[in-house]
Formats: C-alpha cells, sequence, structure tokens
C-alpha cells in the first residue's frame, strides 16, 4: 500500500511542486494520475522513489518509510518499484535483451536465472524475435515494451509509468496499455502517468486529476477532467 | 548485495574501460601522480644518504679508507700496518672492518634486513675498511696524501680504492640537506595535491561517460557499492600503475645517477638500491594506491547524495 500523508515538496529554487497531497492507493490497484504540464506528476514519482525528499509529510510504501529513509536503503526500495519513462531510457549499445539482463545484473543475480528470466520477459512483452535488436533497431513502442520488460524484471511489486505513451503511436500506445492491464493481473500494483484524454476514459479505472501541486480530484472508474 | 564470482570480471573490465576511454586523462593521471610519487623517493633517498654519509662522520677524528676489492688480505694488513706506522701526522689507531662487517653494520642500523644480507652473502657490494683515528685535524691533508702515495707504492699498489674524510662535508651535508628537504617536499606536496585533482577529474569524466548505465542502475535498485566500485577500482588502478611507473623510474635513477655517479664521488658513500627497495615499494604503492581510492571517493561523493 502505498500512502502520501499531507505532502508538500518546494525545490531549492522555491517552486512548490506539491501541497498538502493525500492520497493511498491498494496494493494491487490501478490508477491513472492526470493533470497539465506542471502540475506536480513526476514529483509525485520522484517522491515515490526517494529521489527527492518531500518537504514536509510522510510518504510510506508497505513497510518503507520513504520520508526518512537512510541513502543504505533507497537500493531496497528502488527493487519494489519498477519505473518506466517517456523517453524509454534504454542503453543505447546494448541489445534488447541485454537492457533486460543489465537490470537484474547490477542487483546481483546470477547467470543462470538472469538466462531464464530474460527469455521469459521478452515473451511477455511479445518481443522474443526482436531480443537481439539494439534500441535503434526497434520502434518507439518496441522500445516501451523493452523498457517495460526492464522494469518488471525483477519483480517489483509497484509498476509506475511516468507518461509511457507520449512517443508512441496510438496502436502502440494501445498496446502498451493492454500490457500494463496484464501486469495489473498478475497483481501488481499499477501507476500511469498521461495526457492521453481517449486511453483514461476508455478503461474507466481510478482517476486522480492534479493540477498545480494539489490533487483536486479522485474518482473510482472515472474519466478525464478537463480541469 | 550477494557477491558473485562473475562481478569481479565486471568490474574489472568496468575499471579498464573507463581507463581506456578517457587514455589521455589517465596519461595525464599517471604522469603527474608518477612525478608525484618520484619526487617524494629521490627526497626520501637523498636524506636517508645523508643521513648515512653524515652518520659515520659524527666522529669529526676519523678518516675512512675504501680497500679496493681486488686486494689479499696480507696487503690489506700490510696498508694498515703502513698508516699506523706514519710518523708526525698523530695517527692513533687504524682499525680494519672487513666487507662483511660493513654490510652487516649496515643493516644492523636500519633494522631488521636478514634476508637481504643473505642475499649478499656471494656478491657482497661493500669494501673492505680501514678507519684511522687521529688526533690532529691540521694533518688530515697530510694523512689523505701519504696514503694515495701508498697507492702508487710497489706492495700497496692499489689497494686503496677511495679515502672518505668527511670533516667539513659534514657540515655542508647538513646545509644542503635542508635545502633540499625544504624544496622537494614542497613540490612533492604540490604534485600530490594535483594528483588528487586530475584523478577527481579523471574519473568524474568516467562517470560522465556512463551516467546513462549508472542512471539506470540507480533506478533499478543498484547498491551504491556495485555502482560505485568499478570507479574506485579505476582509481586504484590507476595509483598502483602510477607507482609501478614511479617505481621502475627511481630504480632507473638511483643506478645510474645515484649508484654510477655520485658514488663515484670519493667522499660519498651510497647505499645499495636493495637496501631501500622494500620502502620504496611500500611507499609507492600505499601513496598511489591510496591517492586513486581518495580521489575516486571524492569525485563519487556527489554521484552518492541521491
Ligand atoms: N528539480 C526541480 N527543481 C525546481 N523545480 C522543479 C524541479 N522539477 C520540477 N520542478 C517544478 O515543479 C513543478 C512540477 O513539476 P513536475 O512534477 O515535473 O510536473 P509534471 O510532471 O506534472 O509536468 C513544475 O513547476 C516544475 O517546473
Ligand atoms: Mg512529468
Amino acid at each position: 500500500m502505498i500512502i502520501f500523508n499531507n505532502v508538500t515538496k518546494v525545490y531549492p529554487n522555491g517552486t512548490r511542486a506539491l501541497k498538502n497531497v493525500d492520497l493511498e492507493i491498494q496494493d494491487g490497484e490501478f490508477v491513472f494520475i492526470v493533470g497539465a504540464s506542471g502540475a506536480g506528476k513526476t514529483t509525485l514519482t520522484k517522491l515515490l522513489l526517494c529521489e527527492e525528499k518531500p518537504s514536509g509529510g510522510r510518504i510510506t510504501i508497505d513497510k518503507f518509510n520513504v520520508s526518512r529513509m537512510s541513502r543504505f536503503k533507497v537500493p531496497k526500495l528502488r527493487r519494489t518499484i519498477g519505473i518506466v519513462f517517456q523517453d524509454f531510457r534504454l542503453l543505447p549499445n546494448m541489445t534488447a535483451a541485454e537492457n533486460i539482463a543489465f537490470a537484474m545484473h547490477v542487483v546481483g543475480e546470477s547467470k543462470k536465472t538472469i538466462k531464464a528470466r530474460v527469455a521469459n520477459f521478452l515473451k511477455l512483452v511479445g518481443l522474443e524475435e526482436k531480443g537481439a535488436c539494439k534500441p535503434a533497431e526497434l520502434s518507439g513502442g518496441e522500445q516501451q515494451r523493452v523498457a517495460l520488460a526492464r522494469a518488471l524484471v525483477n519483480n517489483p511489486s509497484v509498476i509506475i509509468a511516468d507518461e509511457p505513451t507520449a512517443n508512441v503511436d496510438p496502436y502502440m500506445a494501445i498496446e502498451i496499455m493492454e500490457l500494463l492491464l496484464r501486469v495489473n493481473k498478475l497483481g501488481k500494483t499499477v501507476i500511469v502517468i498521461t495526457h492521453n484524454v481517449n486511453l483514461v476514459n476508455y478503461y474507466k479505472k481510478r482517476v486522480i486529476t492534479m493540477k498545480d501541486g494539489e490533487v483536486v480530484s479522485d474518482r473510482k472508474g472515472g474519466m478525464f477532467d478537463e480541469v | 548485495m550477494r557477491f558473485r564470482f562473475y562481478n569481479v570480471g565486471y568490474f574489472f573490465r568496468l575499471a579498464f574501460q573507463g581507463i581506456f576511454r578517457n587514455s589521455l586523462m589517465s596519461l595525464a593521471t599517471v604522469f603527474v601522480l608518477a612525478s608525484a610519487l618520484l619526487v617524494t623517493g629521490c627526497t626520501w633517498a637523498v636524506n636517508v644518504n645523508l643521513d648515512h654519509n653524515l652518520q659515520e662522520v659524527n666522529t669529526y677524528n676519523k678518516i675512512v679508507v675504501f680497500v679496493s676489492k681486488e686486494t689479499e688480505d696480507h696487503t690489506t694488513e700490510l696498508l694498515r700496518e703502513k698508516i699506523l706506522n706514519l710518523k708526525n701526522v698523530s695517527v692513533e689507531s687504524v682499525e680494519w672492518v672487513t666487507k662483511d662487517q660493513v654490510l652487516r653494520n649496515l643493516f644492523d642500523d636500519y633494522g631488521d634486513y636478514g634476508d637481504i644480507l643473505q642475499m649478499y652473502d656471494d656478491d657482497n657490494p661493500c669494501k673492505d675498511e680501514l678507519i684511522i683515528t687521529y688526533s690532529d685535524s691540521s694533518k688530515v691533508t697530510d694523512i689523505t696524501y701519504q696514503i694515495k702515495n701508498m697507492n702508487e707504492q710497489e706492495d700497496t699498489f692499489g689497494s686503496v680504492d677511495k679515502i672518505n674524510d668527511r670533516r667539513e662535508v659534514a657540515q655542508k651535508i647538513d646545509e644542503i640537506k635542508n635545502i633540499i628537504s625544504l624544496v622537494f617536499s614542497w613540490i612533492m606536496i604540490l604534485l600530490l595535491v594535483v594528483s588528487v585533482f586530475i584523478i577527481m577529474n579523471t574519473i568524474k569524466l568516467a562517470v560522465f561517460s556512463r551516467r546513462e548505465e549508472v542512471s539506470i542502475m540507480r533506478y533499478v535498485g543498484a547498491s551504491g557499492f556495485f555502482v560505485a566500485f568499478p570507479f574506485v577500482l579505476e582509481g586504484i588502478f590507476l595509483g598502483g600503475f602510477s607507482a609501478g611507473v614511479a617505481f621502475g623510474l627511481q630504480y632507473a635513477i638511483y643506478k645510474v645517477f645515484a649508484v654510477k655517479i655520485v658514488g663515484d664521488i670519493d667522499i660519498i658513500s651510497i647505499l645499495p638500491f636493495e637496501y631501500l627497495l622494500r620502502d620504496f615499494i611500500i611507499t609507492f604503492f600505499v601513496i598511489g594506491i591510496g591517492l586513486g581510492v581518495i580521489g575516486s571517493l571524492i569525485s563519487l561523493r556527489k554521484y552518492n547524495k541521491d
């Protein structure tokens, strides 16, 4: 369970990116976070990953008290959260398979485990044929699926996708959403940050709307609020 | 993090990649750090040798005659008697110290070097010494002159290798020593500080060339150790390699400059390189690797914050 309790974030330059945010996301939920550019959506994920510290309030994820975490514990926290970015962030000099393997290698998995799991996850995202391709040889949608496989491969309990469909064509956007739904069915909490009105309205999931650092609406089975 | 043997290979590969990817920076690092170590080594070698020379001079009323290597024992004895029998030059005694004893004394003075002694058993680099005690220091020139004559006389021909009269040399050496120590210490400190900065920048550059990888590593939860160690290892390799280069140069300089050139000057006796070897190796590698670690840790500090 993810809990934001009266969380405020003021950046060193004085920008108030989050103002008294209260939020609860249950295990296994699927949540859209929407809102205009600069509303504070990315800041929310940065706080979850302990990339930034909140200026006030309290954030907990399962047993982790994220708002006051020693930096030695941060890697443990990050292994429970998989993250997907709008710009994919694949390493260009590695193949799709190597990109996925890299995430396992750097947390100390054995070669044997890596080999087995990488093949499985390439299959899960429908890219078993493309494992040997470099990112430059893949379409945007394919790259995003590799990124999703990389986020999933260490078996996190939460997946955060920050505008995952912003750089892919509409057909691919739907495919990626379908994949995220499948991941959610596997029992993982999925948080999708997006601008895509059609997708949000189509899936009828919980929608949290943000504006100027505040949560302005939070509805189950909701629609995109034009605010 | 669980220990995996194949990670060791991975760390080494990354460290070497870092070194060769920014080869110019690596070269600069090795150049400056090796220079710093070399200055350190030379300062220290000069000081130890000066001390060694001064120690032998600490009683001013002594002259040491080094006996040529090929000289037979009975000729040495003859030489000793001839010096002892010199008239009107205030010679009080002439003590014959065999080269084995000289070597033993040498290493006794500087701690436990038992194994090195054994190394020299067949090939002792020292020479037999005749230590002359006199009472009137105005006669030193006279004594020296007469001993040089003996070297030309038939029965003791070629038996004198060199004569070591170090009265006024003692004060000179002391002055020189202070100046050298001061100048070299400053150069040394300066170079060591510059070395740390260069290592810092080299590692910063290495982190920069791998910034995408590092950022992904952090997002997927790699431990701080896993992220940082390749860079620290790079610093260790740079430091160790610099130490190796410095040691090689130090060896060459010592053998050629100190032993061959300075060692030929009559009044100075140079310690064999092997006697300084262990301290050189330890000093160079401890400083080199230490600075490598310090430099890389400083430049990683900023990355470890988030
Ligand atoms: N590192 C930062 N330093 C200062 N201000 C920032 C920083 N990151 C984001 N901001 C500001 O905080 C606000 C929220 O940004 P962000 O969370 O990225 O919004 P969103 O992802 O919803 O577009 C914006 O006004 C943005 O300019
Ligand atoms: Mg954003």
